[in-house]
């Protein structure tokens, strides 16, 4: 009977957040719709990147400092695997389309692919230097590369598997992400305090949009607008794509950093490292909300919401 | 079974080795709370350059810029010719008695951190008595795997919190004369 319980309580549960708090080697797991945290699971030490694969069955930590990733069965909520590497595991970002999870070696100017069923290592990708945000296209035919001090983006052709095109973006770049149509990429810039915009079919940067203190990662929702983290501005900025410039600041907290959209809640979360929140923004009146307390320092770099 | 298997996954959780790796950012949040009104204490640290005379260990400052966003302030620690710290003030709020600023250059020898930033703020306790809290956010020194000792997260984190503690303490006993 109690076991009934828990699965109807498990099946009945809205889109889920899962943030790495880098401080309390911790993901809390936030049910968005309620605003409760369901679940605190340990991880390795200092988790900051995150994805889930395509199925959704696995989330997938990086922790750079403990040269791993913390594999969590999203159903379970419990830690089911520790996959091992010899190098610095940041950025990551699932395959829509394979079974596979892509994770950047931020040292070694390398992405490995990493079998997401059976949690393997299967093969390497040379990148440009200190290899940050990664994404990938919804039609699995992309996946773009921030190469943060080389000050390019490296654009990988899955389906060829041929060398990257390199281009040239801002000063500093950090997140990524591809537009819900594949068209475009945007790049956060650290540095230049810009978001590059790529055109992914001519390769080649088509926008720089100015936005507050060190843009560091990026969301899409589906008006027409990307949303962006400035960790140092302690706002997110509202990008207004049609006229390519930024709209407003939005007041969030103390180092914002990991942002995501979440369709069914019609919201952007975003994670404030210095203040161990999270918090919602409302895509129809641009306010914020009140912040659900996580554990301390959250990065959730990537995308850390599982829709239901 | 899968109890057996999760015993394992918690022993290497616990087997992960601490050392050889990357940077990550580290925080440090100290207050005080001080027996006089925030006006008083406020006025006392609202000049961007006055941290030379209410800050035991900075001998010398020297503005460039007011007290506002881009107003910068180099530092000697210690004595008048030691160390330098270049500063730049990201925000200015009277009103809230609060500032944020950053480190543009700073000297490892005493404080061994980059990208760093970090507010200083008076609160009001309500009852004659405010609060002081200093709190900043920062990287170590060395980028790189393996960093020396005086150069790792524990050394960076430690120079931060000795700044904010002797900081506060002066700061309360001048604020409380």
């Amino acid at each position: 009977m109690l076991i009934l319980c828990l699965v109807t309580q498990m099946g009945a549960a809205g889109p889920l957040a899962f943030v790495t708090n880098q401080g309390a080697n911790t993901v809390s797991v936030i049910d968005l719709a309620t605003r409760t945290t369901v679940r605190t699971i340990g991880v390795g030490q200092a988790p900051a990147g995150i994805a889930f694969d395509r199925q959704r069955r696995y989330a997938f930590v990086t922790t750079p400092a403990a040269h791993a990733v913390t594999v969590i069965d999203v159903a379970e909520q419990t830690v089911v695997n520790i996959i091992k590497f010899d190098g610095e595991v940041l950025g990551i970002a699932a395959d829509p389309v394979r079974d596979r999870v892509y994770i950047a070696d931020w040292y070694r100017h390398r992405v490995w692919v990493v079998d997401s069923l059976r949690l393997s290592i299967t093969g390497e990708l040379a990148t440009g230097n200190i290899p940050s945000g990664l994404a990938v296209s919804p039609d699995g035919a992309r996946l773009l590369v921030a190469n943060r001090d080389d000050d390019t983006l490296s654009i990988f052709d899955l389906n060829t598997n041929t060398a990257p095109q390199i281009i040239g973006v801002g000063h500093a770049p950090f997140g990524v992400t591809i537009a819900h149509d594949g068209a475009h990429g945007y790049v956060a810039n650290v540095k230049s305090n810009d978001v590059s915009v790529v055109d992914l079919k001519k390769k080649r940067t088509v926008a720089t949009i100015a936005v507050g203190d060190a843009p560091y990662a990026i969301a899409e929702d589906t008006r027409g607008r990307l949303f962006v983290t400035n960790q140092q501005g302690g706002t997110v900025s509202v990008i207004d794509l049609g006229a390519a410039h930024e709209i407003r600041q939005i007041p969030i907290g103390d180092y914002p950093e990991g942002i995501a959209y979440s369709r069914t809640l019609n919201r952007i979360y975003v994670a404030s490292w210095f203040d161990n929140t999270l918090t919602g923004i409302n895509l129809d009146t641009l306010q914020r909300e009140a912040p659900v307390a996580c554990g301390d320092g959250p990065r959730a770099f990537g995308e850390f919401i599982t829709e239901p | 079974m899968i109890r057996r298997f999760m015993l394992l996954v918690m022993g290497l959780l616990l087997a992960m080795p601490t050392l050889a790796h990357g940077p990550s950012r580290q925080k440090v949040i100290k207050d005080i709370t001080i027996n006089a009104p925030p006006a008083k204490v406020w006025a006392l640290i609202a000049d961007f350059c006055s941290i030379s005379k209410w800050h035991p260990a900075i001998a010398n400052c020297v503005a460039d810029g007011g007290n506002v966003a881009g107003g910068k302030r180099t530092l000697s620690v210690g004595k008048k010719d030691g160390p330098q710290i270049i500063e730049e003030l990201q925000l200015y709020d009277a009103a809230s008695m609060t500032y944020k600023y950053k480190i543009v250059k700073t000297d490892n020898a005493v404080l061994p951190v980059s990208t760093y930033a970090s507010f200083l703020a008076v609160a009001d306790n309500g009852n004659g008595t405010s609060k002081v809290t200093w709190r900043g956010g920062f990287y170590r020194a060395f980028p790189n795997n393996n960093p020396p000792p005086n150069l790792s997260d524990e050394a960076a984190t430690k120079a931060v919190t000795s700044v904010y503690e002797q900081g506060l303490a002066n700061l309360r006993k001048l604020a409380e004369q």
